[in-house]
């Protein structure tokens, strides 16, 4: 009984597909036309939230910094674990033309308690903070502190990307290591070559970088330039400028400094070379004069060579704090590095460095550094 | 046999050789854009030197992660370093804050459509990613 029903079932069905076929087609049109109508709905639905969130990403203030800690071995003191490093970035896109940069640094573990009314070492550092106008696109504006446009490792020093955690000596001792002011920066094509400056104004230099006002009068300014010629991967050439009157508080003998360096940085393949030369001449300005003018001098020429994820290098590196000074202020190191690469963000760091005090009665000592770098982008 | 070639392709990954096999990869710009683009051009615009198209539109410089065989073969071939050394490279600049124009990381199956879609991009992906694309033009093939 059952399988003659079945069987009338399907026969029905059957008969009515072939007699009225347009009707089953016309149908799973319709639906199918719904169906796309629906998707493309939902498509534009998604791009729109997708456009949305990026859009919300690109305008948030982000969250970036990188942090270091370090095992040092000397013979000039006592050797151990130093908690060097915890830098933290606040950015972000304000509009398309302009964006705000900031950087927090704890540097040496910095311990402050309220109640022992204490701060132990270390330091709690606000390094920078600026707004960047692009005013055109080959011209920007900043005003703000940040690091000095000077030579080389002034600007390109985040642990992470330098080959060392010890910086060569000169460096933030002649040109100062912040700027409180106002920079107008530009990189112009040049046939093939590309010219860059950095030209800027500020308080000058001040003893614990007070961001409240001007100390005295005098305002310093300073020139960047740099030309990357296409000779091989990378080389670039410039030379810094600066001139200021030191307040009183930054230098007792009230100093006018004028401050130029050179640098070069090279690259062809696996070889890389970095060069900077920089020299400050410091002269009295109160009469009569109670000290004669001097200078500070230093420079130093880094080498390396990558090798897969490592990167061997060697610096040679000097440094005279007056050199006017008998006996003689001068120090060099000698610097043999080896860098180990994990990925873009952590890099394994061993450094030996061997300072030699130009004045024989000064004692030679060494400082063996292992650090681990960690980029958190 | 299988084995054999299991065993092969394991000893090959061991000692990082991503691009022994790696497809060509592609530089692709947007179609729209009829600009002639030199290698070197590519290059600047990779190291952030060059940061406006002739017309004057900004650029939009799309990378691939940098473990991924098409970025070591970029890199090599147009920057001249590693991918890993290119992309700290761009970290730095943004990090040491002068970055003009910088570059956005993604996928190469977004790198592709992104670049079909928006006139001032320009990115590069593996040779597969871009044949039969519309809406984009290629300008150099890196094997």
């Amino acid at each position: 009984m059952m399988m003659v029903t079945m069987k009338k079932s399907i026969f029905t069905v059957t008969l009515g597909c072939l007699l009225f076929p347009a009707i089953g087609i016309s149908a799973t049109m319709e639906d199918i036309d719904q169906r796309l109508k629906k998707l493309e709905s939902d498509a534009e639905i998604s791009r729109a939230e997708t456009d949305d969130i990026a859009n919300r990403l690109k305008y948030r203030m982000s969250i970036t910094g990188y942090a270091d800690a370090e095992y040092v071995t000397t013979n000039a003191g006592n050797s151990g674990f130093r908690l060097h490093h915890l830098s933290m970035f606040l950015k972000k896109q304000v509009t398309d033309d302009l964006r705000f940069f900031s950087e927090i640094e704890w540097e040496d573990g910095p311990y402050a308690s309220g109640e022992a009314g204490g701060f132990t070492a270390g330091t709690i550092f606000v390094e920078a903070v600026n707004f960047d106008y692009q005013w055109r696109p080959d011209t920007s504006l900043r005003v703000g502190r940040f690091f000095t446009p000077a030579g080389i490792w002034s600007v390109d020093h985040y642990p992470p990307f330098v080959l060392t955690q010890e910086r060569p000596q000169h460096i933030r001792k002649i040109f100062p290591q912040l700027v409180d002011g106002a920079a107008i920066s530009g990189q112009h094509a040049a046939g093939s070559a590309f010219f860059s400056y950095d030209l800027y104004v500020g308080n000058g230099e001040t003893p614990n970088f007070d961001g409240h006002g001007d100390q005295n009068t005098t305002k310093a300014a300073g020139l960047k330039v740099n030309v990357a010629l296409p000779i091989a991967q990378q080389f670039d050439v410039g030379a810094t400028i600066y001139h200021d009157k030191l307040a009183t508080s930054a230098d007792p003998l009230e100093s006018k400094k004028d401050a130029y360096g050179f640098h070069a940085k090279i690259r062809q393949g696996a070889f890389g070379v970095q060069v900077e030369y920089a020299d400050g001449k410091y002269e009295p300005t109160v009469t009569p004069a109670i000290n004669l003018p001097y200078h500070k001098k230093g420079y130093y020429a880094q080498f390396s060579y990558d090798i897969n994820k490592w990167t061997l290098g060697y610096r040679y590196d000097f440094y005279d704090s007056n050199t006017t000074s008998v006996p003689s202020s001068a120090t060099k190191i000698n610097s043999a590095i080896v860098n180990y690469h994990v990925n873009k963000n952590i890099v394994m760091k061993l450094e030996h460095h061997l300072v030699n005090e130009i004045d024989p009665a000064q004692k030679d000592s060494y400082k063996n550094i292992v650090s681990l770098v960690v980029n958190l982008d | 046999m299988k084995i054999l070639i299991i065993a092969l392709l394991m000893l090959a990954s061991m000692f990082g050789m991503p691009t022994a096999f790696a497809d060509p990869v592609v530089v692709i710009v947007n179609s729209a854009n009829t600009q002639n683009i030199s290698s070197e051009d590519i290059k600047n615009i990779y190291m952030d030197k060059t940061i406006t198209w002739e017309n004057g539109g900004k650029i939009a410089a799309y990378n691939l992660p940098a473990e991924e065989a098409a970025a070591e073969i970029f890199a090599r071939k147009v920057l001249g370093m590693s991918a890993s050394n290119a992309a700290a490279a761009e970290s730095n600049r943004v990090v040491s804050n002068v970055a003009r124009n910088p570059q956005q990381t993604k996928r190469d199956a977004l790198v592709s459509s992104i670049v079909a879609k928006t006139p001032h991009a320009i990115g590069y992906v593996p040779k597969a990613r871009a044949e039969g694309k519309s809406g984009i033009r290629v300008l150099f093939t890196l094997e």
